[in-house]
């Protein structure tokens, strides 16, 4: 039977923060994701890597964590920050006195807000509303959910962590009061696999109760949704936050070429609820053009939801630990079932922290006294400069640096051999985003990729404008021609691979399908109905 | 202020077609455009119909034409309306070396680049599938080394499965050499086979692969202008060839576009390109002039008649900035839609009944004139034609062209 | 196009990359492309950078390929200034990078023809110079075409000449732009266009504090300095503007210039109205037309044209008014090339490594130019008028000139 001292659950932020940690303190752990990597609130959020800003009134303690983690995941995770910096503004609207605490609040929990005039707040910021009447700058940044998450299983295995994904916990294994292992079915083949353990840790985010009940075990997760809107252009240059008492949709977050504004809060039942429906499009955009009053001129790309898991603790209110955000749960303390861990809640900014605290309680468990180092050492090394030189003569205009932030230094190594070796391999599969046909080649043979949506969240094929109206056809066809041959892989019906792609390219875009988004519509249904005509019934 | 007798405000297919059948009837025609129609897009092939509103499929689309719901355009157009404007077309074409082979009672299938076969109406006879592949035993798909956006094993997996596995498949790779540079088009192609050189080359490549049963399957290559190149090679091969639909740039979209704007100034008509028609005046149920927007200044084109052929959601003749907002640019005029979002859009993007939005735009009367929610005609003046007609989702059904072509005629000879 | 107010309406081209849906309809159009398997098309040049503008500060290489002839401009469904974006990225480019001799005198004709122009008999000397260095293969060594020969300067210019010419006072007034081609290598067609304007009635003025338009400039990715003559051009437009004499120009690059470009590389609202103030001379001349103002009293001109539409005056949005004008004169027949792009695009085609591309560009026109049965070719734009020269051995003119042997 296939064993790891540590078996962690949920390919989440957390999780593979655990995965990285525990295995950099020498401990044999294997992650479990039943779907792909980062499917869930990691990925499915706006993207802001706190300065605490947002917290300096509510949460002065909450505020301390981000500030400290934000200066150190720029650090570690630098090709997954993008350092634009935010602004705190107020609008006429807004209570003077909220302004205030602020100011004190940043003071206190340490983060540099430094007030800056108007003038220069519509200089660096054109298209803001001109009720703004105070503004500051505050050290937020943007971050990739995505990206960063991969660069830390990248990390791990290089200390010999593992991960599974698309294996679904289906069992806990229990024995005299002790976690022994779990039972896993595959979401492919629905092969169970049983795999034994010394330690569990459940950190599966909105199904974390799920997971618990497999054990036997109650653990509290309200799944909270929070429905955030990206637009196809950068409408800021820095994110930019209301300054006021917290609520919807009043944070604007640019990540490349495009900006997401976020967020809703509603509790649903279930964590894969990630629906999204027109009057909660409606209410972001009422709310966002308070700050950028030509909000409804810019097009929608699309729309789309996560669940932030909230703890509600055995017979407390919710939000016990409000004030760090997170729990952990040690079942042997709390439920007599030695050897298995719950931890929910918090934020992705903190995730790293988190996963310190996890870890450190495993280790005590096991004896282990290794320091936790992963606020020290870089994710991923940089790709050299010398390398991204020669690589300038294969790629369009930036394509360099965007392949290798989004590949590291090791993938970007082999891309780049690609791309020498055979010209025809410079093809421009995605020309929104830049990917190159030996970058789609060399992800479409990992291990851990078994569809093309693997492969778009890997390399951002199908993300850019054009929605995958372009890439579609290509990504599909290059997948199965790399994986010819291979009995029973999705990628052999390259047909449904497409139809996939875009249908979930859709799932965002049909509650926001206004004007301009209805133009991007119109012509994917021109070319996959029309040209290509995917959507045909049978014509015999 | 500059007079005609009619303006066509479009220059896609529509609004060409509308153009021409205008001058050739005599008339001053001024024609104002902003930006390529989808003519680049379209693969210019005639889909009149080939699925019911259940999304049945259709073997005579001129018979299920007449059980269409009431609201959908060709119910105004007619059929006999719908049978002249395609022939119009055809003419046109014909005349201009790319004849279109068809029917309207029956379907022909053209071979896309993902090896699917479409139904269509009348296609030119380079991309007509059907005419070549009864009694073909050996089917080649003839891949271009280098060519992005045409991928010779995928397509062939999937025409497998709709040709049967009677036959024998396999690729044929050419090489245009045209390697090393940027990424090649279809275009690129067609340019190649446009020279001698590229056609000796072609056919020294793939001689050795035909026979007397075979059939080549090839991207959207045989040369930018007509028709004339697919006869050749064909000859020289001694096989039938057959063009696929592709991803844009679709060459053939950019033939018809070619041999209609040539048509257009052989018969007289003012072309002004990169003009936004951004409003009109009207006095009373009669329009007197629009307004375009040029470099820097507005100006107004005065007309007895006008036919907006603007385009919908896609070109822009309809606009909608907020939701149960739709707005047509020109004359404002009332455009028919569902409120609410629970018929705006189906649950799935490749659905089996129309998308609603798709149904979006203006109702008209018999004569193309544009009708007010309560039936009444709206502008005497102003034919309406093309995409931003209400009542039909014509991915779903298959019928852009032949909607456009048909609808352009008629709002052209009313 | 959607119905949006102020993003929409912004003239600046910086922020119009966003409105790019990908559609290729630019790529399909795009003349260089269709000769050169080297240049990666307009969308994935300065649109595709434009949207990463904020963060990135990569070059894409191809861009020196792209001729700014607007094609894409044109057949952009979305409102995308594409070449616009094209030439502001060029002018990032050589904010970093040093110009080339040969750009530098490229780019600045201007200057090279002032002082020409201020030595007795300069022109003479110059055009021998120019002669003698083409064929001693100075200019070649420099990186220019040694296949082309270099605009001649004329003896006396516009400006100088125009002196000399006595005209009717009158309550109606033009500014005449002539830009530097008119000035200084062609200063006839100015004054054919002074005399059609006196015909009607118009006593024409000059202001000789307008300098080179600056397309010269833009191309060649000296932005700080078109900047310069932008300032300079547009005080002076918005003070006619203040009169109520409008600014009418004969070369259709440079009123495109004024008109547009202006406003669309540097976004300023000054711009914009000055831009109001700018007339294409055929332009001018159908709205009197149109009003009932232009004198129609021609004299027979038995000629076949064939016409040239220039890439730079389809972009302007006005539609061909010289044709609607010749059409007046009995015994004029114009017929269009409709054959495209010429290629030459400003001093593109005058760069050695691009002459192959220009003519390639320019074949179709030429061919259609060569086949037709035409007596004359008529185009309105001076560089595409060499281009047709050199490449159909024919001796083009500007269809003022047609105009004024109709008033003679």
């Amino acid at each position: 039977m296939e064993h790891a001292t540590v078996i962690v659950i949920g390919g989440g932020a957390t999780g593979v923060g655990i995965l990285r940690d525990l295995s950099m303190r020498g401990i044999d752990t294997l992650l479990i994701e039943k779907a792909d990597l980062v499917n869930g609130a990691s990925s499915r959020y706006h993207g802001l890597l706190h300065s605490g800003g947002r917290y300096a009134v509510k949460d002065q303690e909450a505020a301390r964590e981000c500030i400290e983690e934000n200066k150190i995941l720029r650090k570690i995770g630098r090709s997954c920050v993008e350092p634009y910096g935010g602004m705190f503004v107020r609008l006429n609207s807004d209570p003077a006195d909220f302004e205030d605490a602020w100011v004190e609040g940043c003071r206190v929990s340490g983060i540099e807000a430094k007030q800056i005039s108007l003038d220069e707040a519509f200089r660096i910021e054109p298209r803001l509303s001109k009720n703004v009447v105070s503004a500051y700058m505050v050290p937020d940044a943007a971050v990739d959910g995505f990206r960063l998450s991969w660069q830390n299983v990248d990390s791990a295995r290089r200390y010999g962590g593992r991960a599974k994904t698309y294996e679904e916990v289906v069992g806990i294994i229990t024995q005299n009061g002790k976690v022994k292992g779990i039972r896993t079915r595959n979401a492919f083949t629905g092969l169970i696999t049983k795999i034994s353990c010394d330690i569990l840790v459940n950190v599966a985010g909105g199904w974390a109760g799920q997971v618990a009940k497999l054990a036997g075990l109650d653990v509290g997760v309200q799944p909270d949704k929070g429905t955030l809107i990206a637009f196809n252009q950068r409408i800021c240059n820095h994110i930019v936050n209301r300054l006021h008492k917290s609520s919807d949709g009043d944070i604007f977050v640019p990540h490349g070429s495009i900006t997401i504004l976020g967020t809703t809060s509603m509790s649903v039942d279930d964590a894969e609820d990630t629906s999204t429906a027109r009057d909660e499009v409606e209410s972001l955009l009422a709310i966002g053009e308070q700050t950028f009053e030509h909000l409804r001129d810019y097009r929608i790309l699309r729309c789309f939801a996560g669940s932030r898991p909230l703890y509600i603790p055995p017979g407390g209110a919710v939000g016990r630990s409000a004030s760090r955000g997170f729990a952990i749960v040690d079942h042997g303390e709390q439920d007599g079932l030695e050897g298995m861990f719950t931890m929910v809640g918090g934020k992705f900014t903190t995730y790293r922290l988190m996963a310190e605290k996890l870890s450190d309680a495993v280790c005590k468990k096991l004896g282990n006294t290794m320091p936790c180092r992963t606020a020290e050492e870089p994710l991923v090394p940089e790709v050299p400069e010398e390398e991204r030189k020669e690589a300038r003569s294969y790629f369009p205009s930036y394509g360099t640096d965007l392949a290798a932030t989004r590949l590291g230094p090791d993938r970007f190594k082999s891309v780049v051999r690609r791309l020498k070796q055979d010209p025809e391999k410079r093809e421009l599969v995605c020309e929104c985003e830049n990917v190159t046909r030996a970058e789609v080649e060399e992800i479409a043979n990992e291990p851990s990729v078994h569809q093309l949506s693997d492969i778009r969240r890997r390399t951002r094929v199908g993300m850019g404008t054009c929605q995958a109206n372009f890439c579609a056809l290509r990504s599909a066809s290059i997948f199965a021609d790399c994986r010819k041959g291979r009995q029973d892989d999705a990628a052999q019906d390259s047909l449904a691979q497409m139809k996939e792609l875009l249908e979930g390219r859709w799932k965002g875009i049909r509650p926001v399908l206004l004007g301009r988004t209805i133009r991007e519509m119109e012509m994917t249904r021109g070319m996959y109905e029309l040209l290509f005509h995917v959507n045909g019934g049978a014509t015999k | 202020m500059i007079k005609s007798d009619v303006i066509v405000i479009g220059g896609g297919i529509a609004g060409m077609v509308a153009a021409l059948v205008s001058a050739r009837n005599g008339k001053r025609v001024t024609m104002l455009t902003y930006g390529e129609g989808t003519l680049p897009l379209n693969s210019g092939v005639i889909d009149i119909l080939a699925y019911d509103q259940q999304h049945h499929y259709v073997e005579n689309p001129m018979k299920a034409m007449e059980s269409l719901p009431e609201e959908h355009p060709y119910h105004r157009i007619g059929r006999e309306a719908v049978e002249e404007g395609i022939s119009f077309f055809r003419e046109v074409m014909g005349a201009n070396g790319l004849p279109y082979a068809g029917s309207f009672d029956r379907h022909l299938f053209v071979p896309t680049a993902v090896g699917t076969l479409k139904p269509t109406s009348f296609a030119p006879r380079s991309l007509a599938g059907s005419r070549v592949f009864q009694g073909r035993r050996k089917i080649v798909v003839v891949s271009v080394r280098g060519l992005k956006d045409f991928y010779g094993s995928i397509m062939l997996e999937n025409l497998k499965k709709e040709l049967g596995e009677s036959r024998s498949y396999e690729v044929a790779v050419v090489d245009p050499n045209l390697g090393g540079g940027r990424d090649i088009t279809t275009q690129d192609v067609a340019r190649w086979l446009e020279s001698d050189e590229g056609r000796r080359n072609f056919v020294a490549q793939l001689r050795s692969r035909g026979g007397s049963d075979a059939v080549f399957i090839v991207p959207q290559v045989l040369g930018l202008k007509d028709g004339e190149l697919s006869e050749e090679l064909e000859e020289r091969l001694g096989a039938p060839l057959v063009e696929t639909t592709c991803l844009p740039p679709s060459v053939n979209g950019m033939r018809v576009q070619r041999i209609l704007i040539d048509a257009l100034r052989k018969a007289g008509v003012n072309i002004v390109e990169n003009t936004r028609v951004i409003g009109a005046k009207v006095k009373g149920s009669k329009a007197i002039s629009v307004t375009a927007e040029g470099c820097a200044r507005k100006k107004e084109y005065t007309a007895e008649r006008f036919i907006l052929a603007t385009g919908g959601f896609y070109s822009g003749g309809i606009t909608m900035r907020d939701f149960d907002k739709p707005k047509e640019v020109v004359f404002n005029l009332p455009v028919s839609f569902v409120k609410g979002e629970a018929g705006w859009a189906n649950d799935k993007l490749f659905s089996d009944q129309p998308q609603g939005f798709a149904k979006s735009g203006i109702r008209t009367d018999a004569a193309m004139r544009p009708l007010g929610a309560d039936g009444k005609v709206v502008l005497e003046n102003v034919r309406v034609c093309g995409r931003m007609l209400a009542g039909y989702d014509f991915c779903f059904e298959h019928s852009g062209n032949g909607v456009a072509i048909s609808s352009a005629y008629k709002a052209a000879r009313e | 196009m959607s119905d949006t107010k102020m993003i929409e309406e912004d003239k600046q081209a910086v922020y119009s990359g966003d409105h790019c849906l990908s559609c290729t309809s630019c790529m399909a159009n795009c003349p260089v492309m269709a000769a050169s398997l080297e240049y990666r098309g307009p969308k994935l040049v300065a649109p595709a950078h434009g949207r990463m503008h904020f963060s990135q500060d990569d070059y894409e290489d191809s861009l020196d390929f792209c001729s700014n002839c607007k094609s894409c401009d044109r057949a952009c469904p979305s409102g995308v200034a594409v070449s616009t974006l094209n030439m502001l990225m060029r002018g990032e480019y050589y904010r970093h990078h040093p110009h080339s001799k040969r750009d530098d005198m490229l780019a600045h004709g201007e200057r090279m023809a002032k002082l020409v122009s201020a030595i007795p008999f300069g022109s003479t000397f110059a055009n021998l110079g120019t002669k003698v260095s083409g064929a001693l293969g100075v200019l070649s060594a420099m990186g220019i075409a040694g296949q082309r020969s270099m605009p001649s300067y004329a003896s006396k210019t516009f400006y100088r000449q125009f002196k000399d010419i006595k005209q009717p006072k009158s309550d109606k007034k033009v500014l005449f732009y002539p830009g530097c081609s008119i000035n200084y290598n062609e200063p006839h067609i100015g004054i054919a266009f002074v005399k059609v304007m006196n015909h009607n009635g118009y006593e024409v003025l000059v202001d000789e504090g307008m300098n080179c338009c600056g397309s010269p400039l833009v191309v060649t990715g000296y932005l700080d300095e078109a900047k310069e003559h932008a300032d300079n051009n547009v005080s002076r437009i918005l003070k006619w503007k203040e009169q109520g004499i409008p600014v009418v120009v004969c070369c259709t690059s440079c009123s495109l210039m004024l008109r547009a470009e202006y406003a669309e590389l540097f976004g300023e609202q000054r711009m914009e109205d000055a831009a109001e103030n700018i007339y294409d001379a055929f332009e001018f001349l159908e709205e009197l037309m149109s009003k009932g103002e232009l004198k129609t009293d021609f004299k027979r001109v038995d000629k076949k044209l064939i016409y040239h539409v220039p890439c730079h005056l389809k972009t302007q949005g006005i539609g061909t008014p010289a044709v609607s004008v010749l059409k007046q004169v009995p015994g004029v027949e114009v017929e269009l090339a409709d054959a495209g792009c010429c290629g030459i695009s400003g001093n593109y085609g005058f760069k050695k490594e691009k002459y192959d591309i220009s003519m390639k560009i320019g074949e179709k026109l030429f061919e259609r130019i060569k086949e037709s049965t035409a007596d004359d070719v008529i185009c309105d734009c001076p560089t595409c008028r060499m281009q047709i020269k050199h490449g159909t051995q024919t001796d083009p003119c500007h269809p003022i000139e047609i105009l004024e042997e109709a008033y003679r």
